[in-house]
């Protein structure tokens, strides 16, 4: 067993996020709001050493899958992060998140006139326009946010 | 159609539909008297809009229909913080149809999703004013037999104007048809109109508007609003810079015409109202027609 496995314990079951640009584990960990469920045990591990991508972040989540929004959240902020499925201790699946054509409930508009930063029952969705650098449209605004707008809101 | 609230959610034999039916409402009104018996159409209108809101109102009367609503949301209960989903959910339960007039944008895609009747946009905010269009191209489609292969010009401010995206998605549906858009440099369209535009229509940008008018079969004007402006200043400095004067019109051709959503401020000089190619207040006129046919379709199909 390599050095770097033992500093970040394996699981029972669960989800593995591996391959998180060093530093943003915690802004990864908040974006899934994991932290606010008290029943959930996380590990993190952060700047650990991989062959493959340097210094790396790596999260484990115990006993949780992640959902489709969750996983759109985490592709948009950090495209290229892998997320492999833990079941009996064994990976049961692998899974390289690739910037999504939608996101529901990620983003916030930045337009202040967009009816959905009001008091509205409803749920925020944006197409992607363009993935590289990412712009993003707001499907009840039409308004385009640019890159660096969406990630301030990581 | 279920709403209208984009005209990107509708299609060109849609718009084509809807422009016959408005033709043959025109021709023989009285055949339409009655038609809406018994249905009710909700105005709700959170900005004021005269022209919008009396001409769709006028619709539904001469189709027989009824009308109730608000036309300020200072006394509505907008004033007491209910949100549009709500106010949307009540009225849908008081009538058979909505119009909706909101300063924000995405108001129209919040009601659609809380209403169970259909939803017609009188415009929100910036972004689209759908109705408006239709009405437009109406006026375009009787003089000029034709929505396609058109040179038509787009001058003023068509950053904030609400009427100019719904328009070129309009024009962007018939083939062969080339815009030049003309305005101060802080008010040409917004990226994301651009971006639908792409591809579906020859487009020029420029400011000279005299330089080209000869080429082109007509032109809406838009009004530079003063609200959009962060200051007395900018706003100054744009406001005048189109006037269409009959020298601006000297060197048109021979069907040119002029349309403009109206209200107008300085930007179409009143010389100009008794020229041929004035069409803007038959333009408001052929409101009311293609409101009846866009009433009618959205009820009786
Ligand atoms: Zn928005």
């Amino acid at each position: 067993m390599k050095t770097n496995e033992m500093l970040v314990s394996k699981i029972k079951e669960g989800t593995v996020i591996d391959r998180i640009p060093a530093g943003k584990a915690l802004k990864c960990v908040s974006l899934l709001k994991v932290e606010e469920d008290p029943k959930t045990i996380i590990t993190i591990g952060m700047r650990v050493h991989s062959d493959k991508v340097g210094m790396k972040d790596i999260v484990k989540i115990h006993g949780r899958f992640l959902t489709e929004n969750e996983k759109d959240a985490l592709a948009l902020f950090i495209p290229g992060t892998m997320i492999s499925y833990i079941e009996d201790y064994n990976v049961s699946k692998k899974e390289y998140l690739e910037t999504p054509d939608e996101v529901t409930d990620v983003l916030v508009c930045n337009n202040p006139t967009c009816a959905t930063n009001y008091r509205e029952p409803v749920v925020t969705k944006f197409t992607i326009m363009q993935k590289e650098p990412i712009l993003a449209r707001c499907l009840y605004c039409d308004r385009v946010m640019l890159e660096k707008n969406i990630m301030d809101q990581f | 159609m279920e709403h209208l609230v984009s005209i990107r959610d509708i299609t060109k034999d849609e718009i084509e539909k809807l422009i016959n039916q408005a033709l043959r409402i025109e021709k023989n009104p009285s055949e339409f008297v009655g038609r809406l018996k018994g249905k009710i159409l909700a105005t709700l209108f959170y900005e004021p809009s005269t022209r919008t809101r009396l001409s769709f109102e006028s619709a539904m009367l001469r189709l027989g229909g009824n009308v109730l609503g608000f036309a300020d949301a200072k006394i509505s209960s907008v004033k007491k913080g209910e949100s549009i989903a709500d106010t949307i959910r009540m009225a849908a339960s008081y009538s058979d149809i909505i119009v909706l007039r909101h300063f924000l944008e995405g108001s129209g895609r919040v009601a659609t999703e809380f209403s169970d009747v259909p939803v017609i946009s009188g415009g929100t905010g910036i972004q689209e004013h759908p109705s408006q269009a239709l009405l437009d191209v109406y006026t375009i489609y009787k003089h000029f037999g034709r929505l396609s292969n058109l040179k038509v010009g787009l001058v003023g401010d068509l950053r904030y104007g609400r009427t100019i995206p719904s328009l070129l998605y309009t024009l962007a549906k018939f083939d062969n048809n080339v815009v030049y858009l003309f305005s101060p440099r802080e008010l040409r369209v917004r990226m994301s109109v651009m971006n639908d535009i792409q591809n579906k229509l020859e487009v020029h940008i420029g400011e000279d508007l005299d330089k080209h008018i000869d080429k082109l079969d007509l032109i809406y004007v838009t009004r530079v609003q003063k609200e959009r402006f962060p200051d007395e200043a900018s706003y100054e400095r744009v406001k005048d810079f189109y006037v269409i004067d009959k020298d601006t019109v000297s060197k048109a051709k021979d069907d040119f015409i002029i349309l403009h959503p109206l209200p107008r401020v300085n930007e179409i000089a009143y010389e100009v109202d008794k020229t041929p190619y004035a069409k803007y207040f038959e333009q408001a006129k052929n409101g009311v027609w293609m409101r009846m046919a866009l009433l009618l379709t959205l009820l009786e199909e």
